[in-house]
């Protein structure tokens, strides 16, 4: 997909090096906002959304989940009050603001004991192979540069029976949702940015970078591609987003 | 639609939660089941709910992606019993547990000192299941989604309610919604436009 070490940084193309610089700006600005956006932006609906992603996991007392470019840590704060005390939480991000304000918000839901916090790259993740029971990454993939080493990376850390959930903006398969869309994240989105964030820039790129991830059917490959088994995608608001799931066995 | 089914468990979640906040003994009882997976079956209106107790209450899902730790299943006050006034028991008659006997029977203890109000509950999710099907029947055209996208925020602003801490004050959101409107009347008029063009075309072929 990438070639002269070239990669989408939203829709202008970008050395691959300075993609993980730009990617971290754009969260670094909008941290302290970013769960009113999120509130804003989809209306709420992120929140269904990521309901979807914990039903799916299963995950259950006593099991090791990893939050990975987790963000202000909406999945590891209900993981953390799931396994319990004899389990455990990792919420990992690239970006230091995101994992501070993370860190922060579990504390403030009473988690501790459980829960730990590390600075990483999806894309060589510094976990022990077989570590994991369940690996989730939500609205983060699409930021990482290299996507196939990501998921291999990932793949390597999940025990066998460990599974993957990626849950992602992806192709809407609705008709006429995709016009709907395009007027709402190119215009709307980034107008809202700019009032409550003051950023429309940052919230720009969200659009872009959107636009540039791959589509269910890719991100199924690649995930077979990555070693994983049992991959399947679920559709949700009409595909603006996708849930893949996918277990190492 | 998975939203909506989610909605409707996330009323639940937090019509348990209320309850659960007020009665210590409960929260007690729930923190020793914690991230148990109990799957609650209503046999005839085959409805199935899974429950996870937390550290400081219970999730609600349709349907949790895992082997349960228990199972109860049971038929439900459901259509039977709505109107007959009895609104705090979830099951009449006898109650089949599958699994672990003793964590099901603490739950259904549980569940039945909760007096949940599973009318008022229960008419949550029929309203969905009517918005549901509507939606399914105009699905595809242009209107269907910007009318579902008007009509999911409404919902979910009652579900935010519950949930959210954090949501912007209504100030902020007002401007914004004002200009969604304008959006939505820009895009029928771009519909009508496409329209146009589209029989044009129809008409030169
Ligand atoms: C849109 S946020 C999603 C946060 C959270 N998961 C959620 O759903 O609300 C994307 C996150 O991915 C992180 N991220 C971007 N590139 C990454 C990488 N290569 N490795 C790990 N995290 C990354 C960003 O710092 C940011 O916090």
């Amino acid at each position: 997909m990438e070639n002269n070490g070239k990669t989408h940084f939203g829709f202008e193309e970008v050395d691959v090096q300075s993609k993980q610089g730009r990617v971290a700006d754009v969260f670094h600005s909008v941290a302290a906002k970013y769960d009113i956006m999120n509130d804003v932006m989809s209306f709420g609906i992120h929140r269904l959304w990521k309901r979807v992603t914990i039903e799916k996991s299963g995950v259950r007392r006593g099991q090791r989940v990893l939050d990975l470019a987790g963000g202000t840590g909406d999945l590891a704060s209900k993981f953390a009050s799931i396994v319990g005390p004899d389990g455990e939480v990792i919420l990992a991000d690239i970006n230091a603001s995101m994992l501070r304000e993370g860190r922060d918000r579990l504390i403030n839901d009473g988690h501790a004991g459980n829960t730990r916090y590390a600075q990483v790259n999806a894309e060589c993740l510094p976990f022990p192979d077989n570590y994991f029971d369940c690996i989730t990454i939500a609205f983060g993939l699409r930021n990482v540069t290299d996507k196939d080493a990501a998921l291999r990376s990932m793949y390597r850390v999940l025990k066998p029976g460990g599974r993957l959930l990626i849950l992602e903006f992806s192709k809407p398969v609705v008709p006429g949702l995709n016009q709907v869309y395009d007027v709402y994240s190119f215009k709307l989105l980034p107008m809202m940015g700019k009032l409550i964030a003051n950023d429309p820039d940052s919230y720009r790129y969200l659009a872009e970078s959107i636009r540039m991830h791959p589509d269910q059917d890719t991100l199924k490959g690649m995930m077979v591609e990555a070693g994983f088994e049992r991959t399947e995608y679920h559709n949700l608001t009409g595909g603006i987003v996708a849930l893949h799931k996918g277990y190492k066995i | 639609m998975d939203e909506l089914l989610q909605a409707f468990c996330a009323t639940l979640e937090s019509a348990f939660n209320g309850l659960i906040a007020m009665d210590p003994e409960a929260k007690h009882r729930l923190a020793d089941m914690q991230g148990k997976v109990i799957r609650i079956r209503l046999k005839e209106i085959d409805l199935s709910l899974t429950l996870i107790p937390t550290s400081d209450g219970v999730m609600v899902y349709p349907l949790y992606d895992a082997e349960p730790d228990t199972e109860i299943v049971g038929t439900p006050m459901g259509l039977i019993n709505l109107g007959l006034g009895n609104k705090s028991a979830l099951f009449t008659g006898e109650v089949e547990i599958n699994g672990d006997v003793k964590l099901g029977q603490q739950v259904n203890r549980l569940l039945d000192q909760l007096h949940i109000d599973w009318e008022e509950q229960l008419s949550h999710l029929t309203g969905d299941a009517v918005a549901h099907h509507l939606g399914r029947a105009a699905r595809g055209t242009l209107q269907w989604g910007t009318q579902a996208l008007g009509g999911l925020a409404t919902k979910l602003t009652e579900y935010l309610q519950h949930e959210s801490r954090d949501l912007p004050l209504h100030d902020e959101v007002e401007p914004f919604l004002t200009q969604v409107d304008g959006l939505r009347d820009d895009l029928a008029r771009l519909e009508a436009r496409i329209k146009r063009i589209q029989h044009t075309l129809g008409n030169e072929e």
